[in-house]
């Protein structure tokens, strides 16, 4: 028995690796020689290495449990605090949430009803603010003017498209202007847009038939241009080959357009009317012709429909002479003489530009 | 919550304080991974259970490697202790429905070679187990000394004085006898053997 116990121990003593280099060389030489030895230490090194991992794992099974422990126990307490909470006050809650419920019941309905009730004045509104503030951003001089204006004018504005529009351009500024006779003939709702897009309600104030001549007057007693009319209106004839240019509104926006003076005499050898080339199109009629010093000379009436560019105009006689029939305010404020001569194409045009309005009528 | 406190340190750090048997490195272990170990298993049709039990045997092969100063991590702490988890669900349950799952190495799994530490895990499992049956069936004082001395690692001097034996040297010769006993019973009674084969 005690030879086996001292076996054992050296097998323990080699495993364990306490054996000094000497031993461990003996040993091994007597493990080499005898397979039962040999048998014994390996089956040692298995329970060791058994022994070992027995230990690992419950180290570790036993820290690792702690933490779960740890964690779950805090999820739990925390599932109790709250069921202990909703023991406790529920009653409480339950009175909070059905008043809560009927507030915004009682809150969703008053608002549903103030809102259906006022949705169509609020839009109108809103419309017209928008436009106001579309109106200021576009005529920033003169804002004092244009609020008067708005307020009176816009809302009587129809709101659906209009009929036809024509070009008109003033004689003067106190908002006295000439178009084609057909731009407006048979509507009484004509408005002028000045090019800051505000309409303003005119009304026909002299025609003549044979001319196709209107002239408009602005139905607003505080209506004025900024300046004085930087053109003036010739008397003499048109020349033949005199380059000529018109502004005018076939769209939205203001057009220049140049050309020359084909003919002294209009359509059929009309000798009130004389004959451009000079592009156009709808919109333009009533647009005044221009020449290099900046003076009118002629308007704007038609076009050939089979030759394009081709256009017609009415020479400035018709328009004087009508003018003369206009009440005598008219002439005190006059027209004046010509400040743009010599002045170079895009200044004179910016100059003109203003005076330049749209004509739009509507059933 | 407070044990989720604790610093984040590197992997290596971790692992060296691991095989230190830090109670620390073993929290920081077990808030950083056991979440993400929980959910693959809950995926894989697991308890909470099932992921707590894999997730110690993971932690145990991590320990033991790191303790051996045997670990070469090819890849983040957090990729190799997944892997592991995942093969051993894997094994465990294609047991529990006798049917074989074919372990699938993802992209992230292919470098790294956790085969080898399973199959030994797994051994010594089964040794373990094994050896519980034999401790329960050695009676006393063989249980008492046995575990006294390689599992709780008491000195023969306490052991002694524990187990009434007169002196350290009588408590040896009487380990020694036990232990005799134990291999015996470990390694010829194949009907233990059969028996006990843990479940995985």
């Amino acid at each position: 028995m005690n030879e086996n116990t001292n076996i054992y121990e050296q097998i323990e003593k080699y495993c364990l690796d306490l054996m000094d280099e000497k031993e461990c060389y003996y040993f091994e030489q007597e493990i080499a020689k005898n397979p039962a030895l040999a048998k014994s230490v390996h089956e040692y090194q298995i329970l060791l290495h058994s022994f070992d991992h027995q230990q690992s794992r419950q180290f570790i099974h036993d820290s690792l449990s702690t933490f779960h422990h740890q964690h779950r126990s805090h999820t739990v307490v925390l599932f109790t605090q709250l069921k202990l909470h909703v023991n406790k006050y529920w009653r409480t809650a339950s009175v909070a949430a059905c008043v809560a419920l009927i507030a915004s019941v009682f809150t969703f309905i008053t608002v549903r009803s103030i809102y259906k009730h006022d949705t169509k004045g609020v839009y109108e509104t809103l419309r017209l603010v928008s436009k106001e503030i579309n109106s200021i951003k576009k005529n920033q001089g003169d804002i004092k003017n244009e609020v008067g204006n708005l307020k009176k004018k816009s809302a009587a504005i129809p709101d659906y498209p209009s009929k036809y529009s024509g070009t008109g351009f003033a004689l003067n500024n106190s908002g006295y202007l000439v178009t084609n006779l057909h731009v407006i003939d048979g509507f009484s709702k004509i408005f002028v847009f000045t090019n800051d897009n505000v309409g303003h309600p005119s009304e026909v104030v002299a025609t003549d038939e044979i001319n196709d001549l209107a002239i408009l007057k602005i139905n607003e007693s505080d209506f004025s241009f900024h300046d004085k009319v930087p053109y003036s209106i010739r008397k003499s004839n048109p020349n033949i080959a005199q380059r000529i240019y018109s502004l005018g509104y076939p769209k939205n926006d203001i057009v220049y357009n140049e050309g020359y003076i084909s003919s002294t005499t209009g359509f059929e050898g009309d000798s009130n009317r004389f004959q451009l080339e000079l592009p156009s199109g709808p919109g333009v009629s009533g647009a005044p012709i221009l020449d290099e010093t900046g003076n009118v000379v002629g308007i704007i009436s038609g076009k050939q429909s089979q030759t394009e560019g081709v256009t017609f105009a009415i020479k400035t006689q018709s328009l004087l002479s009508l003018c003369k029939s206009l009440p005598s305010d008219f002439e005190s404020n006059g027209i004046n003489t010509s400040e743009i001569k010599g002045q170079t194409r895009t200044q004179q045009v910016k100059k003109i530009q203003p005076y330049i309005c749209v004509v739009k009528v509507y059933n | 919550m407070k044990d989720n406190s604790l610093h984040i340190v590197s992997d290596e750090v971790l692992i060296s304080s691991l095989a230190e048997g830090d109670s620390k490195a073993i929290g920081q272990i077990y808030s950083s991974y056991y979440p993400a170990i929980e959910k693959m298993v809950f995926k894989m049709n697991g308890s909470v259970d099932d992921a707590f039990d894999i997730f110690q045997d993971s932690v145990t092969i991590l320990y033991e490697k790191a303790k051996a100063n045997n670990l070469q991590l090819s890849c983040k702490l957090s990729t190799y202790l997944i892997a592991i988890a995942k093969h051993l669900w894997l094994k465990k349950l294609s047991k529990l429905k006798k049917q074989s799952f074919s372990v699938l190495h993802d992209n992230m799994e292919e470098n790294i070679r956790i085969d080898d530490d399973i199959d030994q895990f797994l051994e010594f499992e089964n040794n373990v187990s094994k050896l519980t049956k034999c401790f329960e069936q050695i009676g006393d004082p063989c249980n008492g000394i046995l575990k006294a001395f390689y599992i709780d690692n008491k000195s023969m001097q306490n052991i002694a004085i524990e187990f009434g034996y007169t002196n350290p040297e009588n408590a040896k010769t009487q380990k020694y006898k036990c232990l005799n006993r134990l291999r015996k019973m470990f390694f010829n009674e194949p009907e233990l053997k059969e028996k006990n084969e843990r479940k995985y």
